[in-house]
């Protein structure tokens, strides 16, 4: 089997994740932060040292500032609707997808008005232009991918961050950035971010985190925090206000064990690996007869992901006979509306081939001879 | 003596720092205390740490809980 769906969760983990969460499971169910008994005070022990792993990943100095949440989605809803009010206005792009589309349709109805800007895929200062252009005297947020999911595009973020005003404030879904593209919150001068634990970063589905770099906001879901439990008010501050009921602790130790990876091989190997795969596989689709794709890495950054099609065929036949015979990847929509409106690809789809780590030049060659025999069909 | 912190992660917190300080500490939970309800963790140390252990914590950013007696004062300005 060739595994190009990692864009979607990455496969297969390093065996330090599995091993670490079958260990957890066997030898500790303890809740963190609930207890003082010694299975409850690891639990907390591993919790906080991943708190601290993240921030070496991302750039941050204080590890209460570190929130784990369920996925990306989750931490995008925390932020998105805690920060966005009646009356304010946000700024993303057309590259995002739904799990920043959708809360931010859903705001509407409650008087928050955005804008979606086009992002032009070979020209980063015209992309900034374009948001620059769309800020309004009431703009709190600018919510910006930090690598499309279809597309692979890498977004030039400390461009955006530099030029945007005083008071918006930049939110970053590092859902395809986080162990993929090196971050510094604070360099890249990024106020939120949140990434999930299962795609870059190597670790389980099941958990996730957001990163805060500035104000606080109002907490989406309240609840027992284990702290101040006479007061009825949620605690305001981190990471109590945002980490209501139990966390999902096994996920949360396979996260830690899949950071400990991903900084051992370095993000920025890491990211070169993935530019170069992203480039070698554009190239070789681009030799075939009726395969359409979509960007030009020698022109711009893009890793990690790239798309396709065949002629103007439906993408899901192209992804169903890949899938017959043993080659894992992401044929549709991917839940990026705005982007395939863009690319006119809104009737037949794309089929997008994500790489992890382990993935290699050999295994695209593999592929490419797979698709040819499609094309021979 | 123990040190009452804002939640775990900053009792954690200051179990790491002071660590990284040479100062032995422990992270536990007040169960001692009728005054203090909920979860609350504290940071044990020797007293005779205490000093010290207050400067590093208040460097690092450890914030103490709001029923602590103990403050940082102006220990780390």
């Amino acid at each position: 089997m060739i595994y190009f769906d990692n864009a979607a969760s990455t496969y297969p983990k390093p065996g330090s994740v599995s091993k670490s969460v079958g260990n957890w499971l066997k030898n500790n169910g303890a809740n963190p932060g609930r207890s003082g008994h010694k299975p409850a005070m690891a639990a907390g022990g591993v919790v906080f040292d991943t708190r601290v792993l993240i921030c070496k990943l991302i750039g941050m100095n204080d590890p209460e500032n570190i929130a784990f949440v369920p996925n990306a989605t989750y931490g995008l809803n925390f932020l998105i609707q805690g920060i966005l009010k009646s009356g304010d206005h946000a700024v993303t792009t057309d590259l995002e997808h739904n799990s920043v589309l959708r809360p931010l349709k859903l705001l509407e109805k409650k008087g928050v008005n955005f804008d979606a800007v086009c992002v032009d895929l070979y020209d980063d200062n015209k992309t900034v232009e374009n948001i620059l252009k769309s800020i309004k005297k009431n703009t709190k947020l600018v919510i910006c991918t930090q690598c499309s999911n279809v597309c692979g595009k890498v977004m030039p973020i400390r461009k955006i961050s530099a030029a945007l005003p005083d008071g918006v404030k930049l939110l970053v879904d590092g859902a395809q950035g986080a162990g993929i593209i090196p971050t510094d919150m604070k360099a890249d001068g990024v106020d939120y971010y949140c990434a999930p634990s299962h795609k870059g970063l190597m670790g389980p589905q099941g958990s996730g985190f957001i990163a805060i770099n500035n104000d606080l906001f109002e907490p989406l879901i309240v609840g027992g925090t284990g702290s101040e439990s006479f007061d009825l008010d949620q605690p305001d501050y981190l990471p109590d206000m945002l980490e209501s009921g139990t966390l999902a602790t096994p996920a949360i130790v396979g996260m830690y064990e899949g950071i400990k990876f991903v900084l051992g091989l370095g993000v920025e190997n890491i990211f070169q690996h993935k530019v170069s795969l992203v480039k070698y596989a554009v190239n070789a689709l681009n030799g075939l007869d009726g395969v359409i794709t979509y960007v030009d890495p020698e022109l711009s950054c893009f890793a990690s992901t790239t798309c396709f099609n065949v002629s103007n065929q439906d993408s899901d036949q192209v992804g169903e006979y890949l899938a017959e015979n043993d080659i894992c990847v992401r044929s549709g929509i991917h839940c990026a509306p705005l982007f395939h409106k863009k690319m006119g690809t809104e009737k037949t789809g794309m089929v997008r081939i994500s790489f992890g780590c382990y993935n290699t030049e050999y295994e695209i060659d593999q592929f490419i001879k797979i698709l040819k025999k499609y094309l021979k069909k | 003596m123990k040190i009452k912190c804002k939640n775990m992660t900053h009792a954690m917190k200051a179990n790491r720092v002071l660590y990284d300080n040479g100062i032995h500490s422990k992270v536990e939970k007040i169960n001692d205390d009728p005054d203090m309800h909920g979860c609350v963790y504290s940071i044990a140390i020797d007293r005779s740490h205490l000093s010290r252990a207050l400067e590093i914590m208040c460097l690092a950013g450890v914030q103490l809980h709001k029923k602590e007696k103990v403050n940082y004062g102006d220990v780390c300005k």
